[in-house]
């Protein structure tokens, strides 16, 4: 196991570099691509295999193809660059550097609190019937809460991305308003 | 080092690289793919320490997180529509009609 | 109800009733303006709600006069209401509260009398006006306001009708503002009278530090514990207010151009009501003047300057109203002349009887000149008698009551003003005109100067407007039914008023008289000197008119040729004694100089610059900051970034 999750380690690491420093946004999908699957092999490994499922399929498989055809529709090298780096992306690299060693300094101290294993804990593999009771008993709100949220992202992607084929028209009370206005103008040339 | 140290030293690498590419990387498709990068490391560490403690609520959680990034990338990659119908770019940099 | 179950009646709701006379006008304003959303037919109704209204008032007024007893010696019948406490501020407390007694009585009644006549009058004359709404409404709320400042049981609610009345007559001068001139000499007027209320003010915070009070009878029964020097500050500056509303010398230039207003106005505004109300107002403080004898000197000066100098104008006016408006301030000048002999119950009957001819008069007037199309000039009048025959029937009797002919009510009024001005005591210190005419002797020279000037110059314009032959163009005609009607009822007692002497209206005004002063017709008569004195002042008035008879029928000739031989240019009567020029050069171009320099210098340099300064930076420094925003996400993240880990190793460190 630990064997595997080092490997795993290494490989997402160097993917995930990939994706940060590709020139073209393509490549990028495609080392994407590569840190979902991995991420899911890890999520296998880590007991949640129900979890590893899902995450090939959403990720992987729905918006990292959302993505791609995002890419070609825009034409494939609407965004390649020539240098990835410049002056402001080292002043980030180096906040990133020091918001990382933060995050260490957390790690350490909070290693101090207990983070040993529990060794053959409670999970059982993470399989679907475990994570379906879970979902429909203790975040059944939670869940009917959150395919509310994504009816409204389906709704605002589909307005958003609808190409607007006509100007904005009047209304029905404006159109009764310039009516009427059109109606008393006659009266007056009369 | 245990398993769940580990896991979450990976999952904080691929935070900080996908934080970093949202800082320096100008394609906005570039910078949505670093987003999900971010996300990832926050689900690998959640995923970690729900199999360190035992408790599924992590899993759950990450769960969630899945759709929510789904939800995500649904809006957003219509705001780059949107963005590139008008400005003709991808270029973050070069939508910036809100500079002072 | 029989007649003492209604008298009654009438005693036990008095306070309701006092009210009323004050709310009918005030409803009657906002009533008739309301009539604006009817048809421009159907705004006929405006004049009647307005007459309506007065005539509540005038009759609630009789009532008043009828149903309480106002003959009783010393202590005379009044009323009062209190309606609410309106200023407290420290020591000093001031009502809302009205009094009526005999003095007030006789204004209500005039003002409401006339003002019911003059308002019916209007109906006919704003016939064919496209505001009839406004106009009705405006001289309703002057009926309300002077009535307010007559009914007043303070100095301080006063001044609010006495504003109000200002502001009426403001509005009414420029009523028809479309023409700049009419705007002009309602702005004048409007700055002249603040000139006088800048006065009347000073004088009422210099009596409320005094006195600690404003009210009547509060500040009469202080009078003997004040400082006389105060007493006399006091009177002066209140004076000032009074000499502004009531056009005397140097304040009286603004009533002159005031004719701009329509008719009625100057009929009921500036010759009946609102320009006595400095009189009256003299006469409501006549104890504290009877302290201020140095003050009643000048009044008395004041007074009979005024009487002459707009005289000898009126003499060669040629617009009639004009001819009126400085009749007005002459006359005007009289009632100043009384107060300042001490005669105030003298300066009351001469203000109701002034009030009732010149009232008559400024309606013959107007009906004369819608008659002749909105003429004016009375060269392009004559021979007005046949055509119009019922204006000239109240032409004539106004002009026989103001020339002080015999039997007519301004004799009576003025004889008795001469006869006080004469034996009035020698107020300055006892000082004679070298030692030879006493200061009565010489403003009675002066009031007898007058009463024959104002025959001449009335018989001048009577002869001018009526007599010979027509000079205008296009057919003269008679006026509508209403203005007869108003004008009829108001020649009886404009004739004779004076008969009685007005004895019950004198008799009641005992309290307001000088201790010498005769009021009864008998006391009057076994007066040796005052029957003197009546014959001189007869003799002067019939000289006057039969003086100007005769110049303007057989001795046009001559008129003419005296008329040539100064040229109107250097004629000082002409030019109106250059009173305007006067304070042309010394007053206006000044102020207007000092204003046009504080403009340019003080407001356009240092207050608009500095403001413009303040906008200016805060402009730059908006821009600054703006480039902070520049726009690209990147920038944000970073800062929001460097936020988040300056925050986290804030929270590590501590």
């Amino acid at each position: 196991m630990e064997a595997a999750i080092v490997i795993l380690g290494v490989l997402i690491t160097v993917c995930a570099c990939g994706v940060v420093f590709s020139r073209q946004s393509l490549h990028s999908a495609l080392w994407l691509v590569a840190v979902l699957f991995l991420a899911g092999a890890y999520f296998a490994v880590l007991d949640a295999g129900f979890l590893a499922v899902v995450q090939v399929l959403i990720y992987a498989g729905a918006i990292v193809i959302l993505m791609v055809f995002v890419i070609m529709l825009l034409g494939a090298d609407a965004g390649a660059v020539k240098s990835v780096f410049r002056l402001p992306a080292y002043l980030g690299g180096a906040l990133g550097g020091m918001l990382a060693g933060v995050l260490i300094v957390f790690a350490l101290s909070g290693a101090k609190v207990e983070l040993a294993p529990v060794k053959g804990s409670g999970l059982g593999g993470g399989t679907a019937e475990e994570l379906g009771r879970e979902l429909f008993g203790r975040y059944l709100f939670a869940f009917e809460t959150i395919g509310v949220l994504l009816f409204a992202a389906l709704l605002g992607a589909v307005i958003l991305a609808a190409e607007q084929k006509r100007p904005l028209t009047p209304g029905r009370g404006l159109r009764a308003v310039q009516e009427v206005r059109k109606a008393e103008i006659k009266e007056n040339v009369d | 080092m245990t398993v769940t140290a580990f896991s979450l030293a990976v999952g904080l690498v691929l935070f900080l690289l996908g934080a970093l590419g949202v800082l320096v990387r100008r394609n906005v498709l570039i910078v949505l793919m670093c987003l999900e990068l971010m996300l990832n490391g926050a689900n690998l560490s959640f995923v970690a320490l729900a199999q360190a403690f035992g408790d599924l609520a992590g899993q759950v959680f990450v769960f969630f997180i899945l759709a929510i990034a789904a939800a995500e990338a649904a809006v957003g990659l219509a705001i780059v529509l949107c963005v590139f119908r008008n400005y003709r770019t991808v270029d973050v940099n070069e939508a910036a009609s809100l500079h002072g | 109800m029989n007649y003492g179950e209604l008298n009654q009646w009438f005693l036990r709701e008095q306070q309701w009733a006092l009210l009323l006379i004050l709310a009918a006008p005030l409803a009657g304003a906002l009533f008739s303006y309301c009539t604006i959303s009817l048809g421009p037919r159907r705004q006929m109704l405006a004049g009647w709600i307005a007459v309506c209204a007065a005539f509540v008032s005038f009759a609630v007024s009789v009532c008043f006069w009828l149903f309480l007893d106002w003959s009783a010696e010393g202590g005379a019948a009044n009323s009062g209401v209190f309606l609410f406490p309106w200023i407290a501020a420290g020591g000093l407390h001031l009502d809302a509260a009205l009094k009526l007694d005999s003095l007030s009585l006789t204004m209500i009644l005039t003002v409401t009398g006339v003002g019911t006549l003059i308002h019916l009058y209007a109906i006919g004359y704003m016939a064919h006006d496209h505001s009839k709404p406004r106009f009705f409404s405006y001289f309703n709320l002057f009926l309300f306001f002077m009535l307010l400042l007559v009914l007043a049981d303070n100095l301080g609610l006063m001044f609010v009708g006495w504003e109000g009345v200002g502001l009426c007559s403001y509005l009414l001068i420029g009523f028809w503002h479309q023409q700049m001139p009419n705007a002009r000499a309602g702005q004048k007027a409007f700055v002249v009278n603040r000139i006088g209320d800048a006065g009347f003010l000073l004088g009422m915070f210099l009596l409320a530090a005094e006195v600690g009070s404003l009210d009547f009878d509060a500040v009469q029964d202080q009078i003997a514990y004040l400082n006389p020097w105060a007493i006399e500050a006091a009177c002066m500056l209140l004076l000032l207010g009074a000499v502004g509303k009531s056009a005397q010398i140097p304040l009286f230039v603004w009533l002159p151009d005031a004719m701009a207003g329509p008719t009625p106005v100057s009929a009921l505004i500036h010759a009946a009501t609102m320009v006595t109300a400095g009189v009256y107002m003299i006469v409501r403080l006549s104890p504290l003047y009877n302290a201020a004898p140095a003050v009643q000197f000048i009044i008395l000066a004041l007074g009979s300057l005024t009487a002459l100098l707009a005289a000898s104008i009126a003499l060669v006016q040629y617009d009639i109203k004009k001819v009126l408006a400085y009749s007005t301030v002459s006359q005007l000048g009289y009632m100043f002349m009384a107060l300042g002999a001490g005669a105030y119950s003298y300066a009351m009957f001469h203000l109701v009887t002034h009030a009732f001819f010149k009232g008559l008069l400024f309606m013959a007037a107007g009906a004369v000149i819608t008659g002749c199309r909105h003429e004016q000039d009375m060269r392009r009048f004559g021979g007005l008698w046949s055509p119009m025959w019922g204006t000239f029937i109240a032409y004539l009797a106004g002009t026989y009551a103001i020339a002080g002919l015999p039997l007519g009510s301004g004799a009576y009024s003025k004889e008795a003003i001469l006869w006080a001005v004469y034996t009035a005591p020698d107020t300055a210190a006892g000082l004679t005109l070298f030692n030879l005419v006493s200061w009565g002797g010489l403003f009675w020279g002066i009031g007898l100067a007058v009463a024959f000037l104002t025959a001449c110059y009335m018989t001048r314009s009577l002869v001018l407007t009526f007599f010979g032959s027509y000079r205008g163009e296009g057919e003269a005609s008679e006026s509508s039914a209403t203005m007869l009607v108003a004008m009829a009822v108001l020649i009886p007692p404009a004739m004779f008023f004076g008969h009685s002497r007005g004895i019950p209206l004198l008799e009641s005004l005992r309290p307001w008289a000088r201790q010498d002063l005769l009021l009864s017709q008998s006391e009057l008569m076994r007066d040796d000197l005052y029957r003197a004195l009546e014959h001189i002042a007869l003799f002067a008035a019939g000289a006057g008119v039969v003086l100007m008879l005769l110049a303007y029928s057989i001795g046009r000739g001559f008129m003419m040729r005296l008329g040539n031989c100064i040229p109107e240019r250097i004629n000082p009567l002409c030019c109106k004694w250059w009173v305007d020029e006067l304070y042309e050069y010394l007053i206006v171009r000044p102020l207007a100089f000092t204003a046009r320099v504080l403009f340019f210098a003080v407001d356009r340099k240092l207050i608009d610059r500095s403001i413009d300064l303040s906008a200016e930076i805060a402009g730059a420094s908006g821009q600054m900051l703006g480039l902070l925003h520049t726009g690209r996400i990147g920038h944000y993240l970073l800062i929001m970034l460097a936020g988040l880990f300056f925050g986290a190793a804030f929270w590590l460190v501590f």
